[in-house]
């Protein structure tokens, strides 16, 4: 019956193209993101080494099995399970920030038995499937105005506030940041357009002039330009820098890279190994990893664009700004255009849960769009 | 297009089309950074890359001068250069690799190896005497440069060699002192670039000026040099002529827990320590644990005492050689009848101590055991200590309960036998035994003072003094220590003659024993605990007969530098020379006695000092250098007689202001 109805449908087999090509580039992303961990965790010294490529393996290749299966999942259950999801979420971010009095940083992990699991990366995967749920059901064709947003506003800023308090700065970003994309392409009434922005304004300007004090405004500043303190937080930008940049054209080759392997670049597997990339691969190895991210980002728009409801529309559309929310972040802040926050690249860094939960939210992002006939 | 958004389809069109442009500029402003930092600077990036991982050197400050008692050197760290080469910037390596042959300690195509090297930095030799850098700096060699380094020197060699352990080529202290105290003893190390000048020609590795902190401090050891060199002469002496395994020697200050000399059989030279197995640089004395023997009955007697089973004027039976416990007969050397208990010490009376032992009870013994120290660590500041076996007294049988007795089937290292010995000695506190007195930095100010600790009270004052009284006795006529008596000193003290076990047969062997004699002096006001323990020796094994008078030996020539009085009727009496066989005897000559022995060893002194000592004595001394003496000729111990002149080398020692 679902083979009748889509042949049916005039675009169907360039859909169905489109949704295995977009899964086919995220597995191939995420096989260099293994090839790139396998070299920046090379050193026949280390036993750990081992274990890292080892471990990123396997979670890898759950994530793939979860994509499949998600994907294969009957698409209603997913806006039906949604505030289950939410609220189970919360719960975790809760418990992450209870149990976290004891380190001495932040504390973002939660341990299962011998796992730990990071459920802010969860969390941002979630907030949009809620927000995709809210937009499905209270869309408003003129554009949602100041009296209806209080309902989104909700749900974003909770996880927001958790996650905040962690502190995992970086991720509460992305979780504001892909949120008002959403909103906004979803259409906000003029008025309530304009008001936010003014006010938003308004409040950064009185602020910064009467409210901060000198060396907060300092530490505002060597955060957002890591170049006037390259000692401190600017150390990784500019050793990251430095890796990218003497990768050259071509890149110095696989496994040469001496930046990473020599520890110049620390933590060179998890949030900066996109500057092993450059530094093995060269530019032309940027070239085409992003590339890959933009074809990605296309395929899911057009996936979005294709979707037969307000719920995989919003869906696709929020997880693929995701995906490019954390990717340009990521980029720009080991290229030390942005500031260092911690942020993993999409599909690449080492990490079991952010590896994980993005497959299974393209499996999700594919099993929504696939929903024909159920209106 | 979507029926279900109800936003018109040009509207959402409109909107995909803005997110696209939105995400494809993103994506292109990364990719036009990647292109700046990778094409437009990369070479810029390129070298500062190289710079951070190849042009950086680690240069290694001098280490810590280490010193005994009295501020008398004995390690301290060398100026030397160290050749290096930029192998990009040679032009011509087969002439400049047959140049530097002839001066380094590589071949030629060793070199011409390392000259075709891609890196941009090559050490050619690490440490060259100074005499050779300067013959290489004259050249003026292409690509050649020199950074000054140090190196590790003991001027005494052997001397304290154990104690003082050695550093490997980093600058990491690998045994002993040098380990031990490794964090106060390096400096910071320093990181070079290498960097061109202003010519762009010589490159060289810019030295950066010590900081403060880099400057050497100084270690100050408890060792007595004196002693600790008489300690290591007599031991050697006596390991050679009973052809043993070897020996250790602990001196003590009993009251403070000070180590006065610590030496160790066979002994290395800390200067090339490579060149000798490692099992010969564990220092035995701590690191090792052997049963001790007839010497442990000293501390069962006390521990009796202490417990009121015994008294000092009670008689025991001694079954005449012979006494069956737990199914094993114990043997006495020589068979007795009824024993005081002081003479029970005194002949080292196995079954007698049996008998006290059962009296005593195993719960008390055990726990008197551990009283004493034994079975834990001392807290010794040097590395690998061991702890020595004391089973727990649930696991005893009847038969150890006898055994323990006179010390089988327990282990102690030397330093837990000189430690609880200490005990009796002061009055019952165990001390924690220690090598280094303070530590100060380069302009003298004391960063670290080790001062004595109590760690636990063995026994009373009381039984304490009951005990020194009784260990005089060993040393009396008839006693079994009788070779350590010294004329005009009352010494007390233990003879032990452990067999060891076997390792092949598990058994305790006929052959192998360990003789000890463990004592200290003045019996009634005590300067100096001495353990001297002669590891399987051959022919006579008893500890009377070995090392009784090893002790007697170092014992009698240690009073001196410890400036002991004798007893008083002692001073009148005629025939008192002591003779002295401490280096000074034998380094310093005394032109009125008619000159010289042998050749001393002249290291680690000024060319003064070298002088001053040949004055008078006809011999010519020639120097090379200047600093301190490192290398003479002939070397220390050689005969004299018809040498017309002695050649010695000096060098710089680091300053230490």
């Amino acid at each position: 019956m679902k083979h009748h109805t889509e042949s049916l449908t005039k675009s169907a087999p360039r859909t169905l193209s489109d949704e295995w090509s977009l899964l086919i580039v995220a597995i191939l992303i995420s096989s260099l993101g293994l090839l790139n961990l396998y070299s920046s965790t090379y050193n026949p010294s280390l036993e750990q080494t081992g274990i890292y490529f080892w471990k990123q393996v396997l979670w890898t290749s759950m994530g793939w099995v979860l994509a499949l299966i998600c994907w294969r999942v009957q698409s209603f259950w997913w806006e039906r399970l949604t505030p289950l999801f939410y609220v189970g979420t919360l719960i975790l971010l809760a418990i992450v920030l209870g149990t976290g009095k004891s380190a001495g940083g932040a504390q973002r992990w939660l341990t299962l038995g011998s796992m730990n699991i990071q459920p802010s990366e969860i969390s941002k995967i979630v907030t949009v499937m809620m927000l995709a749920r809210y937009l499905e059901r209270d869309w408003q064709v003129q554009g949602l105005t100041l009296n209806q947003l209080w309902k989104p506003a909700l749900w974003i800023i909770l996880p927001f506030f958790f996650i905040l308090l962690q502190p995992d700065l970086g991720t509460a970003l992305v979780v504001f940041l892909t949120s008002v994309t959403m909103i906004f392409f979803g259409g906000m009434h003029r008025k309530a357009f304009l008001f936010l922005l003014s006010s938003g304004i308004g409040a950064a300007f009185v602020g910064w002039h009467s409210l901060l004090k000198e060396y907060q405004k300092e530490r505002i500043l060597n955060f957002l330009d890591p170049a006037r303190d390259p000692l401190g937080a600017g150390y990784h930008a500019i050793q990251s820098q430095i890796a990218i940049g003497s990768g050259g054209l071509t890149g110095k080759g696989f496994l040469e890279g001496t930046q990473s392997q020599l520890h110049f670049l620390p933590e060179c597997h998890t949030d900066f190994a996109v500057a092993v990339w450059g530094e093995e691969w060269g530019f032309l190895g940027m070239l085409f990893l992003l590339g890959l991210y933009l074809y990605l980002a296309y395929l899911g728009l057009e996936i979005a664009r294709q979707a037969r409801d307000r719920f995989g529309l919003f869906l696709n559309l929020g997880i693929i700004s995701l995906f490019l929310w954390q990717i340009v972040i990521n980029m720009a802040m080991t290229m030390g255009i942005a500031p260092v926050v911690g942020i993993p690249l999409p599909l690449f860094s080492y990490g079991g849960s952010s590896m994980i939960a993005l497959f299974a939210a393209l499996g999700v992002m594919l099993s929504v769009s696939r929903r024909r006939s159920l209106f | 297009m979507n029926r279900f958004v109800h936003a018109g389809p040009r509207r959402l069109n409109l909107r995909f089309q803005f997110v696209k442009a939105m995400m494809t500029l993103g994506v292109a402003l990364l990719l036009l950074r990647c292109f700046v930092l990778q094409v437009v600077e990369g070479d810029r990036f390129r070298k500062q890359a190289l710079r951070q991982h190849e042009g950086m050197v680690t240069i290694y400050p001098p280490r810590a001068t280490l010193t005994d008692r009295e501020g008398n050197p004995l390690a301290f760290s060398l100026e030397t250069q160290s050749a290096f080469v930029h192998p990009r910037e040679v032009q011509n390596p087969q002439k400049l690799a047959k140049d530097l042959s002839s001066f380094l300690s590589v071949d030629y195509r060793a070199i011409l190896k390392k000259l075709n090297s891609d890196k941009p930095f090559v050490w050619l030799e690490r440490r060259l005497p100074e005499p050779i850098a300067e013959q290489i700096q004259i050249r003026n060699l292409p690509a050649v440069g020199f950074v000054r380094e140090h190196r590790r020197y003991y001027p005494k060699r052997d001397l304290a060699g154990h104690l003082l352990g050695f550093a490997g080529i980093d600058s990491q202290g690998l045994e002993g002192i040098e380990l031990r105290y490794d964090e106060w003893i390096r400096g910071e190390p320093q990181q070079m670039a290498v960097e061109r000048d202003a010519l762009g020609r010589r490159l060289e590795l810019r030295p950066v000026s010590l900081e403060p902190t880099q400057l050497p401090k100084e270690i100050r050891l408890t060792i007595n040099q004196s002693i600790q060199y008489i300690a290591e002469v007599e031991l050697e002496k006596a390991v050679k002529s009973t052809d043993a395994k070897g020996g250790v020697v602990i001196a003590m200050d009993p009251w403070s827990g000070e180590i006065l000399a610590m030496a160790v059989q066979p002994s290395f030279n800390p200067n090339i320590f490579w060149e000798y197995r490692p099992e010969q640089w564990r220092n035995r004395a701590v690191a090792d644990a052997y049963e001790p023997g007839s010497t442990f009955k000293v501390f069962l007697v006390a521990a009796a005492l202490e417990a009121g089973v015994v008294q000092p004027e009670g008689t025991l039976f001694c079954e005449n050689g012979k006494y069956r416990v737990g199914g094993r007969t114990i043997h006495d050397v020589h068979p007795h009848g009824w024993l005081t208990v002081p003479e029970v010490l005194k002949l080292s009376s196995n079954i007698c101590v049996t008998k006290i032992s059962q009296m005593l009870g195993r719960n008390l013994w055990h726990q008197s055991i551990r009283r004493f120290g034994f079975g834990g660590l001392t807290g010794i500041d040097l590395p690998f200590e061991a702890s020595g076996i004391v089973r727990p007294v649930e696991q005893w049988h009847a038969i150890d309960e006898a055994t323990t007795a006179f010390g089988q089937g327990v282990s102690t290292s030397p330093i837990q036998l000189v430690r609880a010995m200490a005990a009796i000695a002061n009055g019952g506190n165990l001390m924690r035994p220690y090598v280094v007195r303070e530590i100060r930095d380069h302009e003298g100010k004391l960063l670290v003072e080790n001062e004595p600790q109590v760690s636990g009270k063995a026994i009373s004052d009381h039984t304490a003094a009951e005990m020194r009284k009784m260990l005089q006795e060993v040393v009396v006529s008839g006693g079994t220590g009788v070779a350590a008596r010294i004329e005009g000193y009352a010494v007390a003290g233990k003879t032990g003659t452990a067999q060891k076990v076997d390792p092949k047969t598990k058994r305790y062997s006929q052959e192998d024993y360990v003789s000890s004699f463990i004592g200290f002096l003045p019996a009634e006001d005590p300067r100096i605990v001495l353990l001297v323990l002669v590891d399987e020796p051959h022919g006579v094994h008893y500890g009377g007969t070995v090392a009784a008078p090893v002790f007697k030996r170092i014992a009698e020539q240690a009073i001196v530098h410890l400036n002991l009085p004798p007893v008083q009727d002692f001073l009148h009496s005629p025939s008192s020379l002591v003779t002295v066989t401490g280096p000074e005897a034998v380094s310093k000559p005394d032109p009125e006695e008619g000159g010289l022995e042998g050749v001393p060893n002249l290291a680690g002194m000024s060319l003064r000092e070298v002088l001053n000592r040949f004055q008078g004595t006809g011999l010519q001394v020639r120097s090379k250098g200047n600093g301190f003496v490192v290398g003479q000729d002939p070397p220390p111990g050689s005969l004299l007689e018809g040498l017309k002149e002695i050649r010695v080398e000096l060098a710089t020692q680091m300053q230490t202001q």
